[in-house]
């Protein structure tokens, strides 16, 4: 880290006495809308791809703190907690599942398929300039695994001389403190960005079992572009970030790692879910400690008027301890390096190239106690290797219609390191078309339609399941998951109103799943293609030059066979108001989040009951008061107030789900699996956090 | 009284004959056993028996006998046995009017696993 830090200084030193003020403005042509300025609106109207963007202001409304809180509820978005107890949250696009969403920072991979599942948590907003949210397969160059879509954290540029503060705290133990630091110029300069949050459990229930897990986590990242010369730029970044997550007790507590017992009816007065824990804490505790260690590095050359190279490479090392109240400990690292080489050509005014080469290695390796050693189960552990070739062409056909024609051709490699697996490497060549056309209707309409595929191997098994099957697992996975998807957006945009419908449908086929009866856990490819559509409806209008109403709908269509290999509930329908209103100094912005109903049957939550007693003689399990089967239609509203004393300091104030909506009823269930009920975690379908009411203060200079 | 019931413990213990029975578990129609290695009646007067249970079952691949002192249990038709890491546990189901464990007819282990238990139910006993 210190000879990163060392290593940026200088550089920055030396490229400062080369820095040439002139701006090369071919290289804003070939690059496209790649520098584009934002509009005010949602939707980014100039790129081909349909490309959605959430703002700073738009992070800082929603009281955001960490990724999967800053995407939540946006168009075609979800945040999906798949484990109560270990706190673990997904994001999703286009109702596909967390892994089918690829997550870049600066446009380079930055997450692989191991670091989302807990990583995204430890990602810090501070220090962004905006989220672009990029939604259907292959909607990303560099990411075909991206079956989902594509989330793209694009950092501030250090392009300024400014310092700013920002603590906020409130209920619940929620204090959460930012840093950012700028100094430089247009040239180029030094980001500097650190975080700390904090925020307590919830038990709701008062069942001495939490549903939201206890969350720390303090980040850091330096960033340092420059332009060396009318040819040359660079931009480096490295980061650092630390998540801990306690779930299931409610007590400072950090269980000691010796396996324990798994929580049975005894635990629990009448062996009811509902009454009071009073069984040993260890039962009921997941702790996961993650440590984040990344960077990248990109340089760009203008070898000619119409042609530059980008060269890119991005690096990650994850640290994974945990202990999970399933009695056992889980360690491991994953290392993920990602190379890249781009050629930009612009051929002439009409057609624009990008060209090039990526390389990703990604190694993962884990350690077990109990799982590996006292029951010699198998490994997860493996090696990820892909090499890809891309082509893209922009063609401007006419003033108003635009296509941009990709083709990909990848050879993916994985090695599984644990020989007893009934399948341990998977070795494909994979290719994947993709087009996009954007038509201008007239001045203020436009469609785009994109068609194209995408492909991921599956790698996220034991820790995806992490570990809920009690004899470990096994894997005969022979197929990449491979997807199709078509998207139609229809976009509507004045001075005062900016509407968007849209409408995605992805088939899903060699879908990765574990059937939940097979013991040990059997992760295979489904034999059945699933589709899963999405229509999305967003209208935002200025009301006056200090208010702004945006309304948006959400509907995903989705197969029962596919939902019940879903973790847990997603959302079918939904809709959402926001208003955002200026008066004086002061601004106010309400968020209004109306979830529809949902058969929860569909989900495979039949299962769960709420109580367990044991027959006298057989000592098997007899489970009765079954959980809640339906999902009610549900709001929740948050509010965000600032007042802006000046310029330098202002005063914030919120409370996010005024009126303390939750489940009510525990995400805890005892679980039908094969002849026996387990403890389980994974009932949810509402909000498990209620309010929080926070204040804060922000200085910047 | 204690001499009394030392001397008929050693008495009936040693005059009592391995008995082994053989039945099928409900999950796996496998073949599972009960050996009844003594009986008798220990020092505070409770008839007991020490017997092994087989734990045979196809899905978790053990093929161990586990070792109980049974005494009679909470219902009438139960005797009921702990086993000595205290964890796991075994039922035999008698018949009501049984000469306490002449003709077993089921037997319900739970046993410990890891950090799990399983269950076996073995059906239909016969005497060997």
């Amino acid at each position: 880290m210190s000879n990163a830090l060392v290593f940026l200084f200088l550089l920055n030193v030396f490229s400062s006495a080369y820095a040439q003020v002139h701006e090369d403005l071919r290289e804003v042509k070939v690059l496209g809308h790649l520098d584009d300025e934002l509009p005010l609106s949602h939707i980014n109207k100039d790129s081909i791809v349909k490309k959605e963007v959430l703002s700073e202001d738009r992070i800082s409304h929603k009281n955001a703190n960490d990724l999967s809180g800053a995407l939540d509820l946006e168009p075609g978005v979800q945040t999906n907690i798949s484990c109560a107890s270990c706190g673990s949250k997904r994001v999703t696009l286009n109702g596909l599942r967390g892994e089918n969403t690829t997550v870049l920072i600066d446009g380079l991979p930055a997450f692989s398929s191991v670091s989302s599942f807990y990583g995204l948590e430890a990602l810090p907003l501070t220090g962004l300039n905006h989220i672009e949210i990029m939604r259907g397969a292959g909607a990303s160059l560099t990411a075909p695994e991206a079956i989902g879509g594509v989330v793209n954290l694009v950092t501030k540029k250090p392009d300024e001389k400014s310092f700013s503060y920002q603590v906020k705290g409130g209920g619940q133990d929620y204090l959460n403190q930012q840093i950012l630091g700028s100094y430089g110029n247009f040239t180029g300069g030094t980001l500097i960005a650190a975080q700390t949050n904090h925020l307590g459990y919830f038990d709701e229930d008062n069942n001495k079992v939490a549903e939201s897990a206890r969350k720390s986590q303090k980040s850091f990242m330096l960033k340092n572009e420059k332009r060396l010369s009318g040819k040359l730029k660079y931009s480096a970044r490295i980061g650092h970030d630390e998540l801990e997550l306690i779930g299931g007790t409610t007590e400072h507590f950090r269980p000691k790692g010796e396996p324990s017992l798994l929580a049975d009816e005894d635990d629990f007065e009448n062996g009811d879910i509902r009454n009071r824990f009073n069984g040993d804490k260890s039962k009921i505790t997941d702790w996961i400690r993650l440590k984040r260690s990344s960077g990248a590095f990109s340089l760009m050359y203008h070898l000619s008027e119409n042609l530059n190279v980008k060269a890119s490479t991005s690096y990650a090392r994850q640290q994974q301890l945990s202990i999970y109240s399933h009695g056992y400990d889980y360690d491991n690292q994953d290392d993920f390096r990602f190379y890249e080489v781009k050629f930009n050509y612009a051929l002439n005014e009409d057609h624009f190239f990008t060209f090039g080469v990526d390389h990703k290695n990604e190694s993962m390796s884990s350690e077990s106690d109990y799982l590996y050693r006292n029951q010699n189960f198998y490994r997860d552990s493996f090696d990820y290797n892909t090499l890809g070739f891309f082509i893209q062409d922009e063609w401007f056909v006419t003033s108003k219609d635009q296509l941009s024609l990709i083709l990909r051709l990848d050879h993916i490699d994985v090695k599984w390191q644990d020989a007893r697996l009934s399948n341990d490497q998977l070795s494909k060549t994979a290719f994947a078309p993709r087009l996009h056309y954007k038509r201008q209707h007239s001045d203020t309409l436009s469609s785009r339609f994109s068609l194209g595929a995408g492909y991921r191997a599956p790698l996220t098994l034991f820790e995806s399941q992490h570990g809920t099957n009690e004899e470990g697992f096994d894997l005969d996975i022979n197929e990449l998951e491979r997807a199709e998807n078509m998207t139609y957006t229809l976009n509507h945009e004045t001075s005062q109103n900016n509407s968007a419908l849209s409408f995605s449908h992805t088939i899903l086929h060699h879908m990765a799943y574990a059937e939940d009866n097979d013991s040990p856990l059997l992760f295979q490819n489904s034999s059945q293609s699933f589709a899963i559509s999405t229509l999305n409806l967003i209208h935002v209008k200025k009301v006056t030059n200090n208010w702004t109403l945006e309304f948006s709908f959400d509907y995903f269509f989705m197969e029962d066979e596919y939902k019940e290999k879903l973790p847990s509930a997603v959302q079918e329908s939904r809709a959402r108001v926001v208003s955002d209103y200026h008066f004086g100094k002061s601004e106010v912005v309400g968020f209004l989040n109306i979830i529809g109903p949902r058969n929860l049957k569909k989900y495979d939550y039949e299962k769960n009951y709420n109580q367990l007693t044991e027959d006298s003689f057989t000592f098997e399990d007899i489970p009765s008061q079954r959980k809640q089967q339906y999902a009610p239609l549900y709001a929740t509203v948050d509010l965000f107030y600032n007042y802006q004393f000046n310029n330098k300091y202002s005063v914030i104030a919120g409370v996010d789900n005024l009126f303390d909506y939750t489940q009510k009823e525990s995400p805890l269930s005892w679980r039908g699996h094969g002849d026996h009920f387990h403890l389980d975690n994974r009932h949810i379908w509402g909000p498990l956090q209620g309010r929080v009411v926070y204040t804060g203060f922000k200085a910047s200079f | 009284m204690k001499v009394l019931v030392l001397i008929s413990t050693i008495l009936f213990s040693s005059a009592y004959a391995q008995t082994k029975y053989y039945g099928l578990t409900r999950s796996h129609q496998e073949t599972c056993s009960l050996t009844v290695y003594d009986v008798g009646v220990d020092e505070n007067g409770r008839p007991y028996a020490e017997v092994a249970v087989s734990a045979s079952d196809d899905d978790h691949l053990v093929s161990e006998e586990f070792s109980f002192t049974v005494h009679p249990g909470v219902r009438s038709d139960l005797l009921s046995g702990q086993g000595t890491n205290g964890k796991d546990r075994l039922n035999i189901m008698v018949e009501e009017e049984d000469e306490f464990i002449e003709s077993p007819k089921a037997y319900a282990l739970k046993w410990l696993h890891g950090n799990h238990y399983h269950n076996i139910l073995c059906l239909n006993l016969v005497r060997e």
